[in-house]
């Protein structure tokens, strides 16, 4: 019975017939698949990262102090703009974050344009800072889980100018390959809970389908918002034909209205306490996310409160604009200043995912690793089935299969040691090191690089154990490497109910304790495959005998 | 707030319970699968029980939250869910029925803790 099951399965590949449209669309889902596969996993991995990446922030700065939230906002504000003050003189705009929640858990001030000759630190500059002393929070200079998120579609060293089309090329055949994925799967409902282990290819097209069809509207939302995102790049003419370049069209679509140029003229900013109480009216306490000053001092200024972005999907914001003389409110700007716009700010949302509280993000990281296995078994997939028509043929097996064999195992197993190895870097390279953040993304690419190194060399039999379980090691070993550099340690963290720590240092110790499953498994594997090579022998010398 | 019944935490916590109970027996309606799990169930009831659950999942979900979330957390607790019965009815099919129904009690527990907290 079950091998009228197995025979009856859905193997879309096999089963449609020459010259039929079901092969044609197989043959587009193969290979829109697999050139941007291994950038895909990339992208998958360090997106899926990029749910936590607050949390990772904080981890990776573990001198900064707990999440600061829910102090009054008043008092947070003026602590904020008298630091303004001091800091940057003169400048052309001040931007004081409040610490509103879990995407910004410390208050922060930035400007631009302020007189270095009237005592400005910088003319341009950040700082984080305490909401209540107004002391700068210091710690050490990392890229944290930011950097970590924005490799997914800035990809570390590469120019906007090309990695923009990479990253749209990459999108684009990643959602080929999902329409290509749902046409060919001729079982979709039928198969829907069906995995079944032990049987080479098809237990890798299983797990495939499996990871592809339970978190296919996932997968479907993130890259058409992918594209999204990349849609003023990969379409350029479209605001070319109406604006004089993009400078105009992002001043009318995404700038609040209503600001203006320095009048050059001195007029004292309006104090901000009726501002806010009129923004709290508005919107409910402690909605305010941040307070953009524009001229401070100037009689042109401009304030813009925004609303936080939580309650809603949508990525955009609300938005009041007063102006900074007088007080008066000149603009009460709606998170979506079209239907359009509205459309768009709600899939960039669903993309980044910034409303999602605790129960909801874990579901989106959950989604994030079924697209990044969905796009590892692919490959896996690619690799195994060309392995066994190789080994039914005599000869060589070809390069092309050798090669994307190795670089399977150099990127899908080497590329999350390259992860452990970015947070290794991060405790291990001196805090006080000139360009530490930038060695510490070198950290994770160099290894990532010895993986695949390492893939070329060894054998296809040993390849994927031998990295798999330094992946394993590589994570379960961040937990001991931060109790030992830092006094965050776990039983600190836990005992203390720092959840942030304790959470990424429990995550990171799973995810190794699964690596070493595998690994495990694949050790078994191996020894089986010995086994049945050695108990293979002796009956082959006996069939050239005869 | 959107929030008008449960908060997202604890409508996401509901649906992965109740969405577990739903999968599961929209899953033992499968000959093959029930064939697995070693037992025969009435396929008639078990659709009619998983849809429904479904029917509840989406419109608690949306009694909660506003439409866009309600589809993000219906959507991302189904896959959840989904995973969870493909690894029982892979390695531990005899758990199935038992995760089943256990998880539709804790649905109904977290509901009602929702509704008091």
């Amino acid at each position: 019975m079950t091998k009228a099951i197995d025979q009856g399965s859905s193997d879309q590949a096999q089963d449609a017939p020459a010259g039929s449209f079901r092969q044609a669309m197989t043959w587009l889902h193969t290979w829109a698949g697999l050139p941007f596969g291994w950038l895909l996993f990339f992208m998958f991995v360090t997106g899926t990262a990029g749910y936590f990446d607050t949390e990772i922030d904080r981890w990776m700065q573990p001198e900064l102090p707990p999440a600061q939230s829910g102090f009054d906002v008043q008092t947070t504000t003026n602590v904020l703009l008298e630091r303004l003050q001091g800091e940057a003189p003169d400048a052309d705009q001040w931007l004081l974050s409040l610490p509103t929640d879990r995407n910004q858990p410390y208050a922060s001030i930035f400007w631009r344009g302020a007189s270095v000759e009237a005592g400005a630190s910088t003319a341009r500059g950040s700082l984080t800072v305490d909401a209540i002393t107004g002391e700068i929070l210091q710690g050490r200079e990392t890229g944290g889980g930011q950097l970590l998120y924005q490799m997914h579609w800035l990809l570390h060293y590469a120019d906007r100018s090309y990695s923009d089309w990479i990253i749209t090329l990459a999108t684009l055949f990643m959602m080929v390959a999902l329409v290509t994925g749902v046409i060919i799967h001729k079982r979709i409902f039928r198969d829907f809970f069906v995995f079944r282990p032990g049987k080479g290819q098809r237990s890798w097209l299983d797990a495939h389908n499996i990871l592809s069809v339970a978190s296919l509207p996932f997968q479907l939302m993130i890259t058409y918002s992918g594209l999204m995102f990349m849609g003023f790049s990969f379409m350029p003419l479209i605001v070319g034909a109406h604006y004089e370049g993009r400078g105009p069209f992002y001043d009318q679509v995404f700038s609040p209205p209503g600001l203006v140029e320095a009048a050059g003229e001195a007029a004292p900013l309006v104090p901000l306490s009726d501002l806010l109480a009129e923004a709290e009216t508005r919107w409910g306490e402690d909605r305010i996310l941040s307070i953009d000053i524009r001229h401070p001092g100037d009689r042109n200024a401009r304030v813009v409160i925004s609303e936080n972005i939580d309650a809603s999907v949508a990525a955009g914001a609300g938005r009041l604009v007063f102006d900074g003389s007088t007080g008066n409110l000149l603009h009460v700007a709606p998170s979506a200043s079209s239907a359009v716009k509205g459309v768009r700010d709600v899939f960039l949302g669903l993309h980044e995912g910034l409303f999602a509280p605790p129960v909801l993000r874990w579901l989106y990281f959950l989604a994030g690793l079924m697209g990044t296995g969905m796009v590892a078994t692919g490959l896996i997939m690619w690799g195994v089935k060309r392995r066994q028509k190789a080994e039914r043929k005599s000869g060589a097996p070809p390069p092309g299969l050798i090669l994307v064999e190795k670089l399977n195992a150099g990127t899908v197993a080497g590329l999350l040691t390259a992860v452990a190895a970015y947070f290794w870097a991060n405790r291990l390279i001196p805090a006080d090191m000139d360009g530490r953040a930038d060695w510490e993304a070198h950290a994770m690419f160099l290894t990532w690089f010895a993986c695949l190194i390492h893939a070329a060399m060894r054998s296809r039999e040993r390849v994927w154990f031998e990295q798999v379980t330094v992946a394993a090691l590589a994570f379960i070993s961040i937990p001991v490497i931060n109790g030992l550099t830092t006094e965050r340690h776990l039983i600190n963290s836990l005992a203390t109910g720092d959840w942030v720590f304790a959470g990424f240092d429990l995550s990171v110790l799973s995810l190794g304790l699964a690596l070493g499953c595998i690994a495990g498994y694949l050790r078994s594997k191996q020894r089986e495959g010995r086994v049945s090579r050695t108990a293979e022998r002796p009956r082959n010398i006996l069939e050239r005998q005869l | 707030m959107n929030a008008v019944f449960l908060s997202l935490d604890q409508l996401g916590l509901f649906q992965i319970f109740l969405g577990t109970s739903a999968l599961t027996c929209l899953c033992l309606a499968s000959k093959r699968n029930a064939r697995q799990v070693g037992r025969h169930f009435k396929r008639p009831a078990l659709l009619s029980a998983g849809w429904m659950m479904i029917a509840i999942v989406v419109a608690i979900a949306l009694a909660s939250a506003n439409p866009n979330q309600a589809i993000v957390a219906t959507l991302g607790a189904l896959s959840l869910s989904t995973l969870l019965i493909v690894g029982l009815l892979t390695y531990r099919p005899e758990w199935l029925v038992n995760v089943g129904l256990y998880s539709a009690f804790l649905a109904c527990a977290s509901l009602a803790l929702g509704l008091l907290l």
